[in-house]
């Protein structure tokens, strides 16, 4: 279980530069949400997949107002914030998010399956933490959302296509956030090869995100990216 | 040091014992009914991402790490294991049906390797980091939540054109349904665990209905 520290930052455990390096990462995220936001209100189509939402409100709700931060105060109140702009998200998801799939059917059942993965995954985490799996700032179920995140990510953009729908901010400051929280835990949690293992595979699923992205820009991959919309109807 | 007993009658009671080897035997069904559909009709009906992770979670707890439900249940883990190699080579030959695209036939056995290897990494390192129980049932049952919540939405896409199976839907339900009862039984404080199989339950549940509901659909169609 976290333990609760009264601190705003727990400089007693972490070094100054290490809680800078972990809030400049957060940053990065928070800049990811806004983008995601603004595109999705121009677009109409909301560019993170369903599946990563739903699992990613759940976590800040569980991390940022059930459980304490191991790295302080000041860290908890980053979650909310960015439980908050992520409320903005899953209220576009409710909007837009059902464009993501074609069939009518799948349609239907979208936002009844939206709310029982946001209680599914809420329940899930909120018990992976208390059984002690994680770590004392939520590493570990954090990076269990964000592998199947940056998975989901290369899927939907093969799969819609259009890059109008997305954003290169978003890409790279998603990978770069990621990558830097990735490095706090190299320091910090060098004796957990397994989150080490999943901070490796969401980055190199973000730079292929990356990569992708471009190619499809410069048109290098368009016809893959074409046919596969016209199988899809 | 005394050696392996064949059933582990120390730790485990008769009904948790025959709880886990009736869930095994119907996943083992299971797994023949899909490979019965790969040979009559060159379709893999598991989702490949979940054929990914389960083929690794079988190596795993089948070959690198042991169970301590004793060694009849380590080998039942290993047949499991065999029948999914089977299951892997049908979807290297024909899962490429389940993309949608042929254009993406190339990349698709690329990325079931690599979803293989990833898989079978986190899984044990996983293990290794004590996050598991001694039957492997938390990384388990984290691999097939995930592979019933996929099973849905490729129903939708692909029920048209594909032969589920019925078969299938029934022997995944019993054999989630019975092994979610040991664990009911025997880890009945990790709340963590509970919640993986109550899903896994649910969303198995609300496959075979949906499985039903079509079928009648389709017939009085």
């Amino acid at each position: 279980m976290p333990v609760a520290t009264p601190e705003w930052f727990n400089t007693s455990q972490y070094p100054v530069p290490l809680l800078i390096l972990f809030g400049v990462g957060c940053f990065g995220w928070v800049v990811a949400y806004v983008a995601i936001v603004r595109n999705a209100l121009s677009n109409q189509f909301l560019e993170i997949p369903a599946g990563a939402v739903v699992a990613n409100i759940a976590w800040e709700f569980v991390w940022g107002f059930l459980y304490p931060n191991e790295l302080g105060r000041f860290f908890s109140w980053g979650y909310r914030i960015w439980f908050f702009f992520d409320l903005a998200i899953v209220y576009l998801l409710f909007r837009y998010g059902d464009r993501q799939v074609e069939l009518p059917e799948l349609k239907a059942v979208f936002r009844p399956a939206c709310v029982f993965g946001i209680a599914a995954w809420g329940v899930g985490i909120y018990f992976f933490v208390g059984e002690g799996y994680d770590t004392g700032y939520g590493a570990i179920s954090g990076y269990i959302l964000n592998t199947m995140m940056s998975a989901l990510y290369v899927v939907i953009i093969l799969r819609h296509g259009q890059l109008v729908d997305f954003s290169l901010v978003v890409a790279w400051s998603k990978m770069l956030g990621t990558a830097l929280l990735t490095v706090f835990n190299f320091i910090v949690q060098p004796g957990n090869p397994y989150l080490l293992l999943l901070c490796l595979l969401t980055l190199c699923l973000d730079l292929l995100y990356i990569g992708l992205f471009y190619a499809i820009k410069t048109g290098r991959v368009a016809a893959l990216v074409s046919a596969t919309r016209e199988e899809a109807r | 040091m005394s050696p392996e007993p064949l059933i582990n009658t120390a730790k485990y009671s008769t009904a948790e014992l025959l709880f886990f080897a009736a869930g095994g035997l119907a996943w083992a069904l299971a797994y023949m009914g899909v490979l019965r559909e790969i040979v009559r009709n060159k379709f893999v009906e598991i989702p490949a991402t979940a054929v990914a992770a389960n083929i690794a979670w079988e190596f795993t707890w089948g070959i690198v790490y042991r169970t301590d439900l004793g060694s009849i249940f380590a080998w039942g883990y290993r047949l499991w294991f065999l029948l999914d190699v089977f299951i892997v080579w049908g979807l290297l030959r024909y899962g490429v049906r389940q993309l949608a695209t042929p254009k993406l036939r190339e990349s698709f056995r690329l990325a079931v390797v690599l979803a293989i290897l990833a898989f079978s990494g986190t899984l044990y390192l996983l293990v290794r980091q004590g996050y598991d129980t001694s039957t492997g049932l938390v990384s388990g049952y984290m691999a097939t939540l995930m592979m019933s919540a996929l099973y849905i939405p490729q129903f939708f896409r692909e029920r048209d054109r594909a032969p589920y199976s019925p078969f299938v839907a029934w022997c995944k339900l019993l054999g989630n349904g019975l092994v979610i009862g040991f664990c009911v039984l025997v880890y009945p404080e990790n709340r963590f665990l509970q919640t993986l199989c109550a899903v896994t339950l649910l969303l198995d549940v609300y496959y075979v209905w949906l499985f039903h509901t079509r079928r009648v659909a389709a017939a009085s169609a």
